[in-house]
């Protein structure tokens, strides 16, 4: 129920989130905004986004997460160099609503920013000024990583739904279940017409499995289902041992896919097996097609190419996260990272596989096959014994995690954040009976051997050799995605509440600013009039990325609020 | 070995012991190696319960791996330290060596010395990674700070 107190708490988060109450309220977890129009308004001179255009996308503009298909996280704006990015200086700020779990990839188109907050809260704002258009409260929570915009709409996922707004007036437009129950911590791409999406929350024991799916951008309309965990019967369904369907589970996609339009596929990563351990899950069997790369017609889903990049996966170490599309060596590529922090370079039109490298000490693999690239689990990790401790590095927090590398073209290299740290788990004893679950063991985490108490990594690699360029390390992790840029510079911020540039040749840090709180989020670059901006987030919030360093690097230990979106230009 | 309370030392004086004991082995291999020692794993026990830092210089002469370190800061007062094997880099193995603990008054901090000659199998586990300096506790008896010999 609405509630005053809903109304003191956004009053406080700041001038842009007073909200008068327009409808009836929804509230979950205490701090859902009441749903409805907040702020009316409109954006002027809307022109819609065309398919076309979306391929390849005005310099000035930042359309979805990680900004375009390919997930470069490239911006080609060049006005901030690394000869000027010290002079960087703050245009405006704007409070986020608090608290929850922030990791925000806010977006530009044409000079508007759209900024989806905790609490079900989404805005429209002046790209230079900070003003806000308009305000539309959801009443449930917005998938917390990633909206984009087509035509005229905004596309997010919001519960167990994929929903639509005017990017003009912040109206809602349509809204279509997903699956009911299930939801999503990550949003939408919207590929030629065709809004593509993954699911969360597919641990629990059934027969309904988790599958990527595609809507009619116009309408809404459901096209086509991939599900994500093979059957008996099935292609791979012979993957699971002696699991039946109903403990086949797992297999989730919570990272917002890439595309290749001239290739018509979009590329998403799998979740792990549920539950995470071999004992506890009862089957040492691969378990296609979970911690996969999965290859998918944009136009019937069907399944063009996999690779797995983790069989029997046992650690809580998927590969779920972004998949980077890059052009290099004449080869199309697909670079892929999980949470053992093996970065993987694959054909993106065949899957062969094209090499790989570990980025941060790893003791989970033993080797890899030289042709296929299919790793070897230590026998102890894959044959566990119930109440043996299992020790292994990296952690679930990666590796890497959810903060996207970025693509950086005039070095043609990666740059990535990672994180060193180990964890020890236990296996819970195996109930296929019960109602499964999405852990099924207990951990701690403990320092990389090596790392010198440096939670934290970013490091660039060379996409042909994958060999490691540079690298800085620290106690703080990493808690954004790299943006890099045209003008030489890579921006990241992390846990000790530092917003960094950096020279993506070198790793010099060139200029910093310290947040009021851990700087999280999707760093994003756009331009309104010719000026070239920089917007970050802060906030807090999220699973093993905040529970590894609570642990491992507990004085490093940012304020609980904070929240905001953060705005930078070189002088005007 | 248990370890030995030296109640009137600061810590400015165990490092100097720690020094001087170690006089011997540096002067045989300049060649030292630092280790940093951490919290272990923290598995069945609150994290402050692993608090406190170290560090361990240690060099290898042919078979005999000497070492001096420090460590300061823990939640309850160190008990022994020993060498362990474990089957690769940060795996938790069997002691296979004693230590010797030199202890502030209040026990959490210290010196940890030694020299041990190492079997070819322990030499091969040191270059593998495989050896490390475990610390104990009266808090935390099975692991309370380590440290792995890497190179």
């Amino acid at each position: 129920m609405w509630s005053r107190k809903n109304s003191v708490l956004i009053l406080l988060a700041g001038a842009s989130l007073a909200v008068t109450p327009v409808s009836g309220a929804v509230q979950r977890g205490g701090f859902l905004a009441p749903e409805g129009m907040a702020v009316r308004g409109a954006v002027p001179d809307f022109e819609p986004l065309d398919a076309e255009t979306l391929r390849d996308p005005d310099p000035g503009d930042w359309p979805m997460i990680r900004r375009d298909f390919h997930a470069t996280s490239f911006s080609p704006l060049d006005e901030i160099t690394t000869a000027n990015v010290a002079d960087l200086e703050l245009v405006y700020r704007i409070p986020m609503n608090e608290p929850g779990t922030n990791q925000p990839a806010p977006i530009a188109y044409n000079g508007v920013v759209y900024l989806a907050h905790t609490g079900g809260i989404i805005q429209a704002i002046d790209g230079a000024t900070g003003d806000v258009i308009w305000q539309n409260n959801l009443g449930r929570n917005i998938a917390r990583r990633g909206i984009a915009i087509y035509d005229d709409k905004i596309y997010l996922a919001a519960g167990d739904t994929v929903r639509t707004l005017s990017a003009v007036t912040g109206e809602p437009v349509w809204e279509t279940v997903i699956f009911e129950g299930r939801g999503n911590s990550s949003g939408p791409i919207v590929a030629d017409g065709r809004v593509v999406i993954g699911m969360g929350g597919c641990s629990r024991y059934g027969q309904e499995k988790c599958f990527l799916s595609a809507y009619d951008a116009q309408t809404g309309e459901q096209l086509w289902r991939r599900p994500t965990i093979a059957r008996i019967g099935e292609p791979g369904g012979d993957t699971w041992g002696n699991l039946s369907n109903r403990t086949r589970m797992g297999g989730e996609m919570w990272i917002t896919p890439s595309y290749d339009p001239e290739l018509g596929l979009t590329y998403v990563g799998t979740a792990q097996a549920k539950p995470w351990m071999t004992l506890t899950r009862g089957t040492t069997a691969d378990g296609l097609y979970s911690n996969s790369t999965l290859a998918v017609d944009v136009e019937t889903g069907e399944l063009e190419w996999y690779f797995q990049h983790a069989p029997a996966e046992a650690l809580d170490l998927d590969v779920v996260f972004e998949r980077v599309l890059v052009d290099s060596g004449g080869r199309n590529l697909v670079l892929s990272i999980g949470k053992d922090g093996i970065l993987w370079k694959h054909d993106r039109l065949t899957g062969e596989y094209l090499g790989h490298a570990e980025t941060v000490f790893q003791n989970v693999w033993v080797s890899f096959d030289p042709v296929t690239g299919r790793p070897t689990y230590r026998d102890d990790i894959l044959f566990e014994s119930e109440g043996t401790p299992v020790y292994a590095c990296p952690t679930s927090a990666g590796g890497h995690n959810w903060p996207a590398m970025s693509y950086h073209p005039p070095t043609n290299s990666i740059i990535s954040p990672l994180v060193q740290a180990c964890q020890v788990m236990v296996p819970n004893p195996p109930d296929l009976d019960g109602n499964g679950s999405a852990g099924g063991a207990r951990r701690s985490f403990y320092e990389s051997p090596g790392s010198d108490g440096n939670l934290g990594k970013l490091a660039a690699y060379d996409v042909d050799t994958l060999e490691e360029l540079w690298a800085i390390e620290q106690p703080a992790s990493f808690l954004t995605g790299v943006l890099s840029t045209a003008g030489g510079v890579a921006f990241v911020g992390d846990r000790a509440q530092m917003f960094r540039a950096i020279d993506a040749a070198t790793g010099e840090i060139l200029w910093e600013e310290r947040l009021a709180t851990a700087v999280q989020g999707f760093p994003a670059s756009f331009a309104v009039d010719g000026r070239q901006y920089v917007a970050v987030t802060t906030g807090r919030g999220g699973g093993s990325p905040w529970l590894v360093p609570n642990t491992v690097t507990p004085q490093v230990d940012p304020p609980t609020t904070g929240f905001a979106l953060h705005v930078y230009a070189l002088p005007d | 070995m248990r370890s030995r309370q030296l109640a009137t030392w600061s810590l400015t004086a165990l490092l100097a012991a720690g020094a001087t004991a170690f006089g011997t082995a540096a002067a045989q291999d300049a060649a030292l190696v630092r280790s940093r020692l951490a919290s272990a794993p923290p598995y069945g026990v609150p994290r402050a319960t692993v608090a406190g830092s170290g560090d361990v210089w240690w060099s290898l002469d042919g078979p005999t791996l000497a070492l001096t370190g420090t460590f300061k800061g823990l939640a309850s007062a160190a008990t022994v330290a020993r060498i362990h094997m474990g089957m690769m880099t940060a795996v938790m193995g069997d002691a296979v060596f004693d230590l010797n603990v030199e202890t502030a008054e209040d026990g959490r901090s210290g010196i940890i010395t030694g020299s041990v000659r190492l079997d070819p199998e322990q030499v091969r586990a040191l270059e593998d990674g495989r050896l490390y300096v475990q610390l104990d506790s009266e808090g935390t008896e099975n692991g309370h700070l380590q440290g792995w010999f890497l190179r």
